[in-house]
C-alpha cells in the first residue's frame, strides 16, 4: 500500500537506488542503445523516453520510484520528425511531433532555439519537449520551418522567424532580405 | 501510329514516362535531407559554405519543373532571365521565386502563383505530380523544386520584367545522365563545383541543373 508522503522521509533507503551507469545511449539520429546493439521495440523506448528526466547538470537519467540509472544521450534525446501548422502569422500556432509520437506545441514554456553547427556553418534547431529535455529538428522539418517564418521588427533589428503561441522567436537574419 | 509506339517502347528514353509513374517516383525518391551546392562541395571534399554566418537563415523560395505533354513526348519549360536582374541575372532557370507572406508557407502555392505571374501559365492548367528535395544554393536560397505537368497549346505571357524568353527542352536530354558535365570555377579563390547542361548553344547550370540532375536520379529508378 502507498504510504503517506510525511512518513517516506523516516526510511534511510529513501528514493530510487542509484545504479549508476545503465549502459544504454541515445544515438544522434534518436535510435537508442542497449550495450551497443539498438533497441528496437518502439514499445520499449517509448516506456524508457516517459522516464527520462534531466538534472541540473546536464546529465540524462531513467527514473522510477524504486530505481534510477545514467544514461549517455550524444545530442538530443529527441528528434522532431513532423511539423503541423495552425493559423498564420502572428496567431500561429506551431507543434511537433518527435520520433517517439509525441506532441509539442511551441510556446513560452517549448521554446525554440538554434546552435550554430561549428563544422557547417548551419544553424541546428531544437524544441523543449519537457523539463530541459530537448528534440532536435531534422533539417527537412527546419527546412519546412524556414518556409513558414516571415521577417519582423524586433528592438530595431530587422529578424526572420516565426510566431507560436504568442511568442516570437527569431531564427536569425534572412540572408537576402527582401 | 498507335501500332508503332506499342512495338518500340521506351525509344523515348524517358520522355514516355507517364503522369502516374512520375508521382510515384517523386514520392518515392523523396529524401528528407535536402539536396544543394553544399552537398555537392561536402562529396567533393571541398570546404562548405566558406564566410557563411551562423544567423544567416536561407531565404524561402519555391520553383516549379513544369512538364509539358506533348504527343510525341514529355519537354521541361525553362526561362531565360533578363540581363538586369539583381540576383542570376540572364541565367537559365525554373520559373518561381520567394515565398510571400500570403502563400503561408506552401510552396506548391508559391511555385504556381509566380509561374503564372513570370510566364502566364495558369495555376489551373497545371497538375502537381509532388516535388524534389529542398536545393540549399551557396547564394543563400532554399528553394523548393515543386514538379507540375501541364498539356499544349500552351497560351503564355511573359513577365519582359523578369523573363526574356521561355523554351523546351526535352525531358528525356535533361534526365541523360551523359549530358551532366560537372564544370569548376574560381570563386573568390576558391575552386567551386557546379553542374552544367549544354543545349543547343545555351548553358543550363548552377542551382537549375543540380534539380535536374536530382529529377534525372529520382527518375531513372523505375526498374526498381
Amino acid at each position: 500500500m502507498s504510504q503517506s508522503p510525511t512518513s517516506a522521509g523516516d526510511d534511510p533507503h529513501d528514493g530510487p537506488e542509484d545504479h549508476g551507469d545503465l549502459g544504454i545511449r541515445i544515438a544522434r539520429d534518436g535510435r537508442w542503445y542497449f550495450d551497443g546493439s539498438p533497441i528496437d521495440r518502439p514499445e520499449m523506448v517509448c516506456l524508457f523516453a516517459s522516464m527520462l528526466t534531466r538534472r541540473p547538470d546536464g546529465s540524462f537519467w531513467l527514473v522510477t520510484e524504486d530505481e534510477m540509472g545514467r544514461i549517455e544521450v550524444e545530442d538530443a534525446p529527441f528528434l522532431a520528425v513532423e511539423m503541423f501548422t495552425c493559423g498564420g502569422g502572428r496567431d500561429m500556432v506551431l507543434s511537433f511531433r518527435t520520433n517517439i509520437d509525441a506532441i509539442v506545441t511551441v510556446d513560452a514554456e517549448h521554446r525554440l532555439r538554434l546552435i550554430a553547427d561549428t563544422a557547417t556553418g548551419e544553424a541546428i534547431p531544437y524544441v523543449e519537449v519537457r523539463d530541459g529535455l530537448e528534440a532536435r529538428l531534422t533539417r527537412a522539418v527546419y527546412y519546412e520551418l524556414v518556409n513558414h517564418g516571415f521577417e519582423e521588427t524586433v528592438g530595431g533589428e530587422e529578424l526572420y522567424g516565426l510566431w507560436s503561441s504568442g511568442t516570437f522567436f527569431p531564427l536569425g537574419r534572412l540572408a537576402d532580405p527582401t | 501510329m498507335e501500332q508503332r509506339n506499342l512495338l518500340s517502347p521506351g525509344t523515348a528514353g524517358g520522355s514516355d514516362l507517364s503522369r502516374e509513374t512520375i508521382a510515384t517516383l517523386l514520392a518515392r525518391g523523396l529524401s528528407p535531407q535536402g539536396r544543394g551546392d553544399a552537398d555537392l562541395a561536402r562529396r567533393l571534399g571541398h570546404e562548405v559554405h566558406p564566410g557563411a554566418a551562423p544567423d544567416l537563415v536561407p531565404t524561402p523560395a519555391a520553383v516549379l519543373v513544369p512538364l509539358i505533354e506533348h504527343v510525341d513526348g514529355l519537354t521541361v519549360l525553362l526561362t531565360q532571365r533578363t540581363a538586369h536582374l539583381a540576383h542570376h541575372p540572364g541565367q537559365i532557370s525554373f520559373p518561381g521565386g520567394r515565398l510571400e507572406p500570403d502563400d503561408n508557407g506552401d510552396s506548391v502555392a508559391a511555385a504556381l502563383r509566380e509561374t503564372e505571374e513570370e510566364v502566364g501559365l495558369a495555376v489551373g492548367a497545371v497538375t502537381v505530380l509532388g516535388r524534389l528535395d529542398e536545393y540549399l544554393t551557396t547564394t543563400g536560397f532554399l528553394v523548393t523544386p515543386v514538379v507540375g505537368i501541364t498539356r499544349p497549346p500552351l497560351a503564355l505571357t511573359l513577365d519582359d520584367f523578369e523573363v526574356a524568353e521561355v523554351f523546351e527542352v526535352p525531358l528525356a536530354f535533361l534526365i541523360d545522365t551523359a549530358n551532366h558535365q560537372m564544370e569548376r570555377r574560381e570563386v573568390e579563390g576558391r575552386s567551386r563545383a557546379y553542374w552544367a547542361i549544354p543545349w543547343q548553344g545555351r548553358v543550363i547550370w548552377g542551382a537549375t541543373a543540380g534539380m535536374l540532375v536530382n529529377l534525372a536520379e529520382v527518375l531513372s529508378h523505375r526498374d526498381r
